[in-house]
């Protein structure tokens, strides 16, 4: 039996707040292993598009994915912005963003969500409405679904 | 120190492993040299008496017992009392086969398996039904409860240089696991203690006064001895042999070591120690030398900058201390294939018998090394090609006969050191591959083009290792479901290896897989495309030419490299890796092989040859699948491991 403390615990999602392709965006903070600066990539021939390649984090190879290419918007400069370093899908890999903003605790209640039009065939979880984090909605991010897209097995 | 009973188990299971294939390797030799071979006979019975004092010690009763029944029967087959007969040799086997899976089970269960019943009743029935005693499945209370002195002569961990303490401890002792512990912790303040019976950890855990003995290598007196086990407590009687070959001495006698002995023994043991070590010790050793290597390259990078003498010095000394290293590493981790082709005797047997086919099974290269994480990966593949070369290449006898050939087939398996490589080869003087019977089969399944004639030895493994496309007219219990040969090529891919096809008709095959003698760890050719820096690993390299020079010449719509009297294709490394952009001016050519098969890899510049570290990455979805790995250059960047050999999958 859940306690009424607990279950108000749970109905609260801390999310990281960052921005790709001009949009406001977010992700489950429990999944982000840590945010380092945007590096050169090395290419991965034959990857798809918004894959930008292989980078080097302290000795680890990790893929990083460019979440803008993904929604549209040209690729980003190399070097350029922040990579956030993610576990989804079983898999420890980067996402590259133009700029990390906050971490804000949003009621789960207070999320909405996505039609299929915008959920980006499943990258889109749900949406954080106007008037929640800011003035703008903001596109809460799935891990897994990106790593299910991008990465094989 | 630790007391921690599954290290023991761990340590037991190694080493009754051991025993167990040299009890099979023995067999095999008692099989072809028949009653008279006493040598293999003897070699037999020695790893079951080993096996049964290691599991007395272990409180493995049940086991114990076994090996018992076995080397009573043993014993009457020594002693011309039974027929050296194949039944009786099945027999054997067989129980050799339920010691293992009995030692394997030990820690878990006390009592005996149905598979031990069973092949002693085997035994039994072959042996006549007289057998020395009843089997029976039950525990017992473990050897060290018994209050007499141990017999140390039946266990074997007290054969060894040094001398043998038997200590017993007093009747009304108090904490006797504490004392027999306090003891054997007394003696190894002056001198290293080998073995004990007992294990330390039987002892330890001891509630009842013990007898115990162990063996000991130390120049101190037999005096010293004998006062260092008196001060841990509750000691009766104390006895040291120093006779070495006659254990038992005098009880009352306590022989004094000479210095000049123990001087003698300690330099004995000295070129017989080993250390067993974990192998994901080794794993995260290899791991922090490839830091070390990355990290060595960056500094070099650094100072090659800062451009002061002392600081280049020092660096230089550096690299070399660390290259060193490397190579300590690497031979640590290396172990002798015999580890695991040690198996192969056996299993080759049975096959062959289940098979009715009559076959000669040598192995060579025994004592080549490999990385020992390779060596564990490259049995299973081993065990396919075997298989088949005894179903389907190997035929039955009376064909042979028929054919003019021996009546025993022929099976080699090989290992060789080919450069940066190791040649693992099996090969049959079976019927070969029937190339038409193939090439129809593809051709039915679409994977050959309908105008070709014949299959050469490369389009030949092309087939044979497209699942589901088997030539076996009936599937068999061991090999033919056509997953066999693709099933190798996938694995040995993994490994940074490829497979080689011979079969000249009615001659036999050979199937030749070549694996790097590492994995971590490559020496690779670093190489520029554009603005993209690829790492080529040597295993597929044979040479580098320029480009230029009337090398490379325009034949029938496509750049050919004439090298020598040979016409190579050309591949274009931009190409390959998909890359757009003008190639630049001066150019180079690296030659890379697989088997038989040459080709010509352009690149626009060749950065030098490095050992690089190998790293796994996750690839994306729809990228190509070239890459065996990545590597860091020592600016930090990731750079890419070309998979040389399936670079000829397309051309």
């Amino acid at each position: 039996m859940a306690s009424i403390e607990s279950t108000a615990d749970l109905d609260v999602k801390r999310l990281l707040l960052f921005r790709a392709a001009g949009r406001l965006c977010a992700c489950d903070l429990s999944v982000v292993r840590e945010i380092v600066a945007a590096r050169v990539a090395t290419r991965l021939p034959g990857a798809p598009a918004w894959v930008m390649g292989l980078i080097n984090v302290r000795g680890t190879l990790l893929t990083v994915m460019d979440l803008a290419v993904r929604f549209g918007a040209p690729r980003s400069a190399d070097g350029v912005g922040s990579v956030i370093v993610v576990a989804g899908g079983g898999k420890l890999f980067g996402l590259r963003v133009d700029s990390v903003r906050d971490v804000r605790a949003v009621a789960d209640a207070a999320l909405e969500p996505v039609d299929d039009q915008r959920n980006a065939d499943g990258v889109v979880r749900a949406l954080v409405p106007a008037g929640v984090v800011g003035d703008e909605s903001a596109l809460v991010c799935d891990m897994d679904a990106i790593a299910r897209e991008a990465l094989a097995g | 120190m630790s007391l921690d009973p599954a290290r023991y188990a761990e340590l037991f299971r190694t080493e009754s492993r051991e025993q167990l294939a040299t009890m099979n390797r023995s067999l095999l030799l008692l099989e072809q040299g028949g009653a008279d071979d006493q040598d293999s006979l003897s070699a037999v019975f020695r790893a079951v008496h080993t096996v049964k004092g290691m599991c007395a010690t272990m409180g493995y009763h049940a086991v114990a017992e076994f090996a018992h029944e076995l080397e009573s029967l043993l014993d009457r087959v020594r002693r011309g009392e039974l027929a050296h007969a194949p039944a009786l040799m099945d027999a054997l086997f067989a129980a050799a086969d339920a010691f293992e899976g009995g030692l394997d089970s030990a820690s878990d269960t006390s009592l005996a398996t149905p598979e031990m019943t069973a092949a002693l009743q085997r035994l039994h029935d072959v042996a006549g039904g007289t057998a020395t005693g009843e089997f029976r499945a039950r525990p017992q209370e473990p050897m060290a409860a018994h209050g007499a002195l141990v017999d140390v002569a039946a266990t074997d961990p007290l054969d060894g240089p040094g001398v043998i303490v038997r200590v017993r401890q007093s009747a009304d002792a108090i904490l006797p696991g504490v004392r027999a512990f306090l003891a054997v912790e007394k003696l190894r303040a002056i001198g290293a203690v080998m073995a004990t019976s007992p294990t330390e950890e039987v002892l330890r855990e001891a509630t009842t006064p013990q007898a115990f003995a162990l063996r000991l290598v130390t120049t101190a007196s037999a005096s010293a001895i004998e006062a260092a086990v008196r001060s841990a407590g509750d000691v009766a009687q104390v006895e040291v042999d120093a006779s070495g070959q006659v254990r038992r001495s005098t009880r009352a006698t306590i022989a004094v070591v000479r210095e000049g002995e123990a001087a003698a023994v300690r330099a004995a043991s000295r070129t017989t120690r080993f250390v067993r070590m974990d192998l994901a010790r080794l794993d995260a050793l290899m791991n922090l030398m490839g830091e070390l290597m990355i990290t060595r390259g960056r500094l070099l990078q650094l100072s090659a900058g800062i451009g002061d003498a002392a600081l280049d010095d020092t660096l230089q000394h550096a690299s070399r201390l660390i290259a060193e290293l490397q190579t300590e590493i690497i031979t640590a981790r290396m172990v002798p294939v015999w580890q695991v082709f040690d198996r192969f005797p056996r299993l080759v047997r049975d096959a062959a018998r289940q098979l009715g086919k009559d076959v000669n099974f040598v192995i060579e290269g025994k004592d080549i090394e490999l990385d020992r994480s390779l060596l564990d990966e490259i049995g299973e593949p081993v065990v396919h090609l075997l298989r088949n070369a005894l179903d389907h290449g190997i035929e039955a006898p009376e064909v042979r006969v028929a054919a003019g050939k021996p009546a025993a087939g022929r099976l080699v398996l090989s290992a060789a050191r080919d450069r940066a490589s190791v040649l693992i080869r099996v090969s049959d003087d079976g019927r070969g591959i029937d190339r038409a019977k193939v090439l129809a089969r593809a051709q039915a399944a679409g994977l050959v083009d309908a105008t070709v004639r014949e299959l050469d030895d490369e389009q030949l493994l092309r087939c044979i290792a497209h699942p589901g496309l088997s030539t076996a007219e009936q599937v068999s219990d061991l090999s033919g479901r056509g997953v066999g040969v693709d099933a190798v090529q996938t694995k040995v891919r993994a490994l940074g290896g490829s497979v080689e096809l011979r079969s000249p008709p009615g001659l036999g095959t050979t199937m030749t897989v070549r694996l790097p003698i590492t994995l971590a760890i490559v020496r690779a050719l670093l190489a520029r495309a554009g603005t993209e820096c690829y790492a080529l690993p040597l295993t597929h390299v044979r040479e580098t030419l320029e480009y230029g020079g009337g090398a490379v010449q325009h034949v029938k719509g496509r750049d050919v490299l004439v090298l020598r009297d040979e016409l190579l294709p050309l591949l274009d490394l931009r190409q390959v890796v998909r890359q757009g952009g003008a190639p630049g001016k001066a150019r180079e050519i690296v030659v890379i092989e697989r088997g038989d098969r040459r080709s010509g890899l352009v690149v626009d510049e060749l950065l030098g040859q490095q050992e690089i570290v190998v790293k796994p990455f996750d690839a994306p979805r729809e990228g190509l699948a070239l890459f065996s790995g990545a590597t860091i250059l020592a600016d930090g960047a990731p750079a890419l491991i070309v998979d040389v050999g399936s670079l000829f999958q397309g051309t």
